[in-house]
């Protein structure tokens, strides 16, 4: 398995698509800081200013005994002060799905350029190699989304240093680290997931949509209202948030500063939602594991 | 010692059998050509013996033992090169290698490659991706994937593809090399048989799915030279008397009545010795038959009526 490591991130290495996907998560999240820092400039206020004068047709300067005139700056509408560092990571690439989405086409390309290009032929794959060759996927996609999340994570704050951004609150670091790596698993249940996905139908186009749709969010908002309607016929359907990953992604959207008040729901009352976090990313990775090695063990791989 | 044997190997798509009770016996140290139509089976027993695909049922052995899952030793002695090169288009030829070295836990694997690089004569193209090289190129960089390891059992499905006579001349002499040097063994299946019959030692020939016959090159060299057909006033008596007083020529019966005599093409002889018995020769022709021949013949007709030689 270690060998399998080692060649897949050989190739990995070597790889366009990861450098590219590498490129566009720094790119986005440098713009995301640039494009605040502009938000955040008198120049901005003075734009919208001066659309506001345009369209109510009265000048927002007043010039009188002692008042601004024009040369005076105007004050910036927002600060450059951030409430917490994971909580705009949170807002900025999690929430926002950029590492999830990311995450899990990384993990389905990866995946399917074995079968695609008829390269699993060169591998060992009689039972030991098959169980080797799965675990070893397994491992490599996680390591991707620590990976894409450390990237992201040091963009953003890199980025936002270096345009003389602040934070409100300075958390301590095991609450970012904790919060982190409750992140990374999240990434890593829709990862394995969307692994699951790519391996049962072995299609590019399947397997990005797949990405897309859970990645993003949007499955986790439909089945939440879809739930929500039903519970007004059955009450104990109220219950199935807290089992689902969609729920998990609420409490990690809002950053550190919420991970050890107590769950909401009745089947984890009395445990932090740090640990709530933990048991469904755990259990959601476990599944979509489990699932993809009973349906793809004997399955042929040629 | 036979380096493979399958017993009973079947493989099964819904109703459809691809591959049907199949035994294949490989002696070790053999270069066995594996001929047979498109469809007829070849690639998906070379897969099934790979563990690219799972037999429905039936026993695979290799080098004598059962293939079986927890010999880590097995999955390193064979190599292929099955269908087209699994290769990656996006890196070059030396990476694709060294994915491979890697994967397969080789020691010193950039030296491997390096040399590997040179006997399959992709040297000078190491640092090329792969979509860029000719189809001949991607060919021997699917041999040299296939190589990597030093295998004991080599299987190449259709290796020739795509390659200029020279590419597939120093194929030939590679194959031979390995064989004769390292006692490799070679399991080839090809459409071109006069490459196979110039560097195989034995033959299984396999039509929808099930192996027709096994046979030596000594006895295709026998079977598929020129041989006689007879027509008799009396073909069974005439059947009987040849077979007494010339045993070791090969016979085999059509429609009934047109006798065919493999392993001589002297009609005078045959003519004589049915006289000296009374029995008059309706028809007595000599057919020069090529070993594509043989084998089209062999394909379509099964072995019913095939009597090999005895040694």
């Amino acid at each position: 398995m270690f060998n399998l490591l080692r060649a897949d991130l050989y190739r990995l290495v070597h790889a366009r698509y990861f450098w590219v996907i590498t490129a566009i998560a720094i790119a986005a999240l440098v713009s995301v800081a640039l494009l605040l820092n502009w938000i955040a400039s008198p120049e901005f206020a003075q734009t919208v200013n001066d659309s506001i004068a345009q369209n109510e047709q009265t000048s927002v300067l007043e010039v009188d005994n002692g008042a601004l005139d024009e040369s005076d700056e105007i004050a910036p509408l927002n600060s450059k002060v951030m409430s917490s560092f994971t909580y705009d990571c949170g807002q900025i690439f999690f929430d926002s799905s950029l590492v999830g989405i990311l995450g899990s086409l990384i993990a389905a390309f990866l995946i399917l350029s074995d079968f695609k290009k008829g390269y699993i032929k060169n591998l060992p794959l009689d039972n030991r190699g098959r169980r080797n060759y799965f675990a070893e996927k397994l491992i490599l996609v996680a390591c991707l989304q620590a990976y894409l999340i450390a990237v992201c994570a040091l963009a953003s704050l890199l980025s936002f240093l270096a345009l003389d951004f602040s934070f409100e609150t300075i958390e301590p670091v095991e609450d970012v680290a904790l919060w982190l790596f409750l992140v990374w698993l999240y990434s890593t249940a829709m990862a394995y997931i969307v692994s699951c996905i790519a391996w049962l139908s072995r299609s590019e186009a399947v397997s990005s949509m797949a990405a897309l749709i859970l990645s993003s969010g949007i499955l986790g908002v439909i089945v939440l209202q879809i739930i929500g309607w039903l519970a007004n016929i059955l009450p104990a359907a109220e219950q199935i948030p807290q089992f689902l990953l969609a729920s998990v992604r609420i409490e990690l959207s809002n950053g550190a500063s919420d991970l050890w008040i107590m769950c909401a729901g009745e089947a984890f009352l009395m445990i932090p939602i740090w640990a709530h976090a933990l048991i469904i990313c755990i259990a959601f990775s476990l599944i979509a594991a489990i699932i993809s090695w009973i349906l793809c063990r004997k399955r042929d791989m040629a | 010692m036979l380096a493979l044997e399958t017993r009973s190997l079947t493989k099964a798509y819904g109703h459809k059998r691809a591959v049907s009770d199949l035994n294949m016996h490989v002696p070790e140290g053999s270069i066995y050509g594996f001929v047979g139509k498109n469809g007829a089976g070849k690639s998906t027993v070379m897969k099934m013996i790979d563990h690219l695909v799972r037999p429905s049922s039936g026993c695979i052995y290799l080098f004598g033992q059962e293939n079986s899952a927890e010999e880590l030793q097995i999955p390193r002695r064979v190599g292929s090169l099955i269908e087209d090169p699994g290769v990656l288009p996006d890196m070059s030829a030396q990476d694709n290698l060294m994915c491979k070295a890697l994967a397969i836990g080789l020691v010193n694997p950039k030296e491997q490659c390096s040399k590997m690089l040179e006997a399959i004569g992709l040297k000078e193209v190491a640092s090329k991706r792969v979509k860029k090289l000719s189809l001949g190129m991607r060919q021997r960089l699917g041999v040299g994937l296939a190589l990597l390891g030093s295998p004991d059992l080599l299987l190449l499905d259709e290796p020739f593809n795509g390659l200029d006579p020279e590419g597939t001349r120093e194929l030939r002499a590679l194959i031979v090399h390995l064989n004769k040097e390292q006692g490799v063994t070679v399991v080839i299946s090809s459409h071109v048989l006069d490459q196979l019959d110039r560097i195989a030692t034995d033959y299984g020939i396999i039509a929808d799915g099930t192996m027709v016959a096994e046979l030596c090159a000594d006895e295709v060299d026998r079977m598929c030279g020129d041989s006689l057909r007879l027509r008799a006033d009396k073909p069974e008596q005439a059947l009987v008397k040849l077979q007494e007083a010339f045993p070791s020529f090969i016979y085999s019966v059509e429609s009934g009545d047109i006798i065919h005599i493999g392993g001589t093409s002297d009609a005078d002889l045959v003519a004589i010795a049915l006289k000296q018995e009374g029995i008059a020769v309706l028809e007595l022709s000599v057919i020069k038959r090529d070993i594509e021949d043989f084998f089209i013949e062999m394909m379509e007709r099964g072995d019913h009526d095939v009597q090999p030689a005895e040694s």
